[in-house]
């Protein structure tokens, strides 16, 4: 059995429906939205159906000659005998009918639908699981709802800039801010995120802008520029930034610039990759009794990582950095035994979490891999600890 | 075989409902139970299925009950619940690993070998900079960032001369604590050199519509703090970048 959905033009068309019961009254919700022309026939009919302008009622038992001229028929009877006449009617006089009593034998059936300003979405189950289906049409209906606002509003955004926190990489820990606004954008600028197939769902014009190795300030104006050029062709801009746009992001750069040739600047927070490192590496960065300070640091100028002294301490680096870091540590004074975590591609299907110490990173003993968040602190191990305080 | 059904240990964010992760998003949709703290507004709540249990496990202010005997509690129910094969969530604002204590929870889950994840979130600090502008992080001029919370320990404050040579490096300081005792931390940094001009903010109610930040300086506070009330929750930034910069108008 195949069934095509299809949507019918029914203009100057005449639709019959046999039966006047509850089951008539409940296909006629529907239809009268798209129909204005509709003949209901049965000896007895609901006062709620001859209540409807549309529908004209001919209150006569059934008789074959009641369908001749109809484009669609609805058996709606209480009785299959019934049904099955109007049917094998409808067949010889090549009208298309539908039995409320039987969806197999029937020429067509009703979809749930979805109707907003802008759309209409037809759904069949396969499976004629009305319940599910029902409940999946309500999804789908919040879904395109949804949807067609923000198209709505986007014309207030023309001419704005939002500076979007990606997060770690993977779509999933996108704010949801975040993810609208890459729906409504016009253009969307982003740089090594990892996952690219995922922008291939956004309308928006899609622009690499990551950072090559050389010149990187050079890069940092020519990127505030194309922004710029962007926002002044009245276009709603996306500008994706890997973790928080605040935190080593360079964020407030971008809008500094923009701000000052009078170009309006949102910035939505997106997931700092060092909290990400530590939720899905389970590695907690402050704990009661344990840690009450956590830094996040990165190099200063060429090559200085400051050991701050913090309870636990994040670096956003490369993974030849560790190393070096791991080494200034030792130098500071910690022990050997200092706990380190690296989070390797945090959030990918492929992230690894590898617990080491200052001392084996300092010795080359643990290699780091790039991407990677080291954390350096007891927190590494608090369930040691945890379990040392019971 | 798992035995039972997942743990979601999620960061709710700072409240906005737009401010959640699609993941915790989805956790929250599809939670048979929610374990709650204070903090959240209704909205990230009323996200959840109605059908949902939601078990407000947050602290009652002089409620008599024991911090401990409150976590016991909750393990119970997260163990509890997941056996019986429902989804749980134990939500908590902002980030569960930035003074969010989701620690205890997680260790209690490997220890009963129950399966469990822990989805981040935004933490109120670093939403408090988005919503008002505040820089964090500025290339050349500083390369750290420190989250602390101001514990009193022996007298004094945890890790107070590595909050103020953080200051001093011009790093900013983003301080998860009630106002009651910050007056008390300023005075500890101003005792130990802090600039007593740098800037100060209290970013109160971040990610609900009546969020309002507060600026003044550590010398200032004291005077502020006898004129204003900052509703609650707040988030504290300090340093000397850590001021709003909005654009002239």
């Amino acid at each position: 059995m195949s069934f095509l959905p299809i949507s019918l033009n029914l203009a100057g068309k005449q639709i019959g429906l046999i039966g006047g019961g509850q089951v008539a009254a409940q296909k006629l919700k529907s239809l009268v939205r798209y129909s204005s022309n509709i003949r209901v026939i049965a000896p007895e009919i609901q006062a709620e159906i001859e209540a409807i302008p549309a529908v004209q009622c001919l209150h006569e038992a059934y008789q074959p000659q009641h369908i001749e001229g109809l484009f669609l028929v609805f058996a709606c009877t209480d009785s299959p005998e019934v049904n099955a006449q109007i049917q094998a009617d409808c067949e010889s006089r090549g009208i298309l009918c539908n039995r409320t009593d039987d969806a197999e034998v029937s020429d067509f059936h009703s979809s749930a639908l979805v109707e907003t300003d802008d759309f209409v979405v037809a759904m069949n189950s396969k499976r004629k699981e009305v319940k599910k289906t029902v409940l999946m049409a309500q999804e789908i209906e919040h879904f395109v709802r949804e949807r067609e606002q923000l198209l709505q509003q986007k014309e207030q955004l023309a001419g704005k800039v939002f500076l979007v926190g990606f997060g770690p990489g993977n779509p999933n820990l996108l704010s949801r801010r975040g993810e609208q606004l890459l729906f409504q954008a016009d253009i969307i600028f982003y740089d090594d995120l990892l996952d690219h197939e995922f922008l291939a769902r956004y309308r928006g014009e899609k622009h690499y802008v990551g950072k090559r190795r050389g010149n990187h300030s050079k890069e940092q104006d020519e990127i505030n520029e194309v922004l710029y050029q962007a926002a002044s062709a009245r276009k709603m801009v996306v500008r994706l930034k890997g973790g928080d746009p605040l935190i080593f992001g360079r964020g407030s750069e971008e809008r500094f610039y923009l701000e000052e040739k009078g170009i309006s600047v949102e910035i939505v927070p997106g997931i700092s990759s060092a909290i990400a490192a530590a939720s899905l590496g389970n590695i907690p960065l402050t704990h009661r009794g344990i840690a009450s300070s956590v830094s996040f640091g990165t190099a200063h100028g060429k090559s200085s990582y400051k050991i701050p002294n913090s309870d636990t301490a994040v670096y956003y680096m490369g993974a030849s950095n560790m190393h070096e870091i791991a080494t200034n540590y030792l130098e500071q004074g910690y022990p050997n035994d200092y706990p380190v975590g690296l989070v390797y591609k945090a959030s990918f299907p492929d992230q690894e979490v590898t617990r080491t110490t200052i001392g084996q990173l300092s010795r080359g003993e643990v290699a780091a891999k790039s991407p990677v968040i080291g954390i350096f602190g007891h927190t590494v191990n608090y369930r040691e600890l945890l379990k040392a305080q019971e | 075989m798992f035995k039972n059904h997942l743990i979601s240990i999620v960061g709710a964010g700072p409240g906005d409902p737009d401010l959640l992760t699609v993941k915790a998003l989805r956790r929250i949709q599809e939670a048979d139970v929610i374990l709650y703290d204070a903090l959240h507004g209704d909205e990230v709540l009323q996200l959840a299925s109605t059908q949902a249990v939601k078990i407000y496990a947050g602290k009652h202010y002089q409620d008599g009950q024991h911090q401990t005997e409150r976590q016991d509690k909750i393990h119970e129910q997260l163990k509890e619940y997941a056996l019986q094969g429902l989804r749980v969530v134990r939500l908590k604002a902002g980030d569960p690993f930035i003074f969010g204590r989701g620690a205890e929870e997680l260790e209690f889950c490997f220890r009963e070998q129950l399966t469990v994840e822990v989805v981040p979130g935004i933490t109120a600090g670093l939403a408090a900079a988005s919503a008002f502008h505040i820089p964090v992080t500025l290339r050349g001029e500083n390369s750290m960032a420190l989250f602390y919370t101001g514990h009193k320990r022996n007298g004094g404050f945890s890790d107070i001369d590595t909050v103020a040579s953080v200051l001093k490096s011009n790093g900013p300081v983003i301080v998860y604590m009630g106002l009651k005792n910050l007056q008390l931390l300023v005075t500890a940094l101003l005792e130990r050199g802090v600039d007593r001009h740098t800037p100060l903010q209290i970013s109160s109610r971040v990610g609900h519509a009546d969020q309002q930040n507060y600026s003044t300086s550590l010398e200032e506070l004291d005077g502020f703090l006898r004129k204003n009330e900052p509703p609650m929750p707040a988030v504290i930034l300090i340093g000397t970048h850590a001021k709003p910069v909005l654009p002239e108008k």
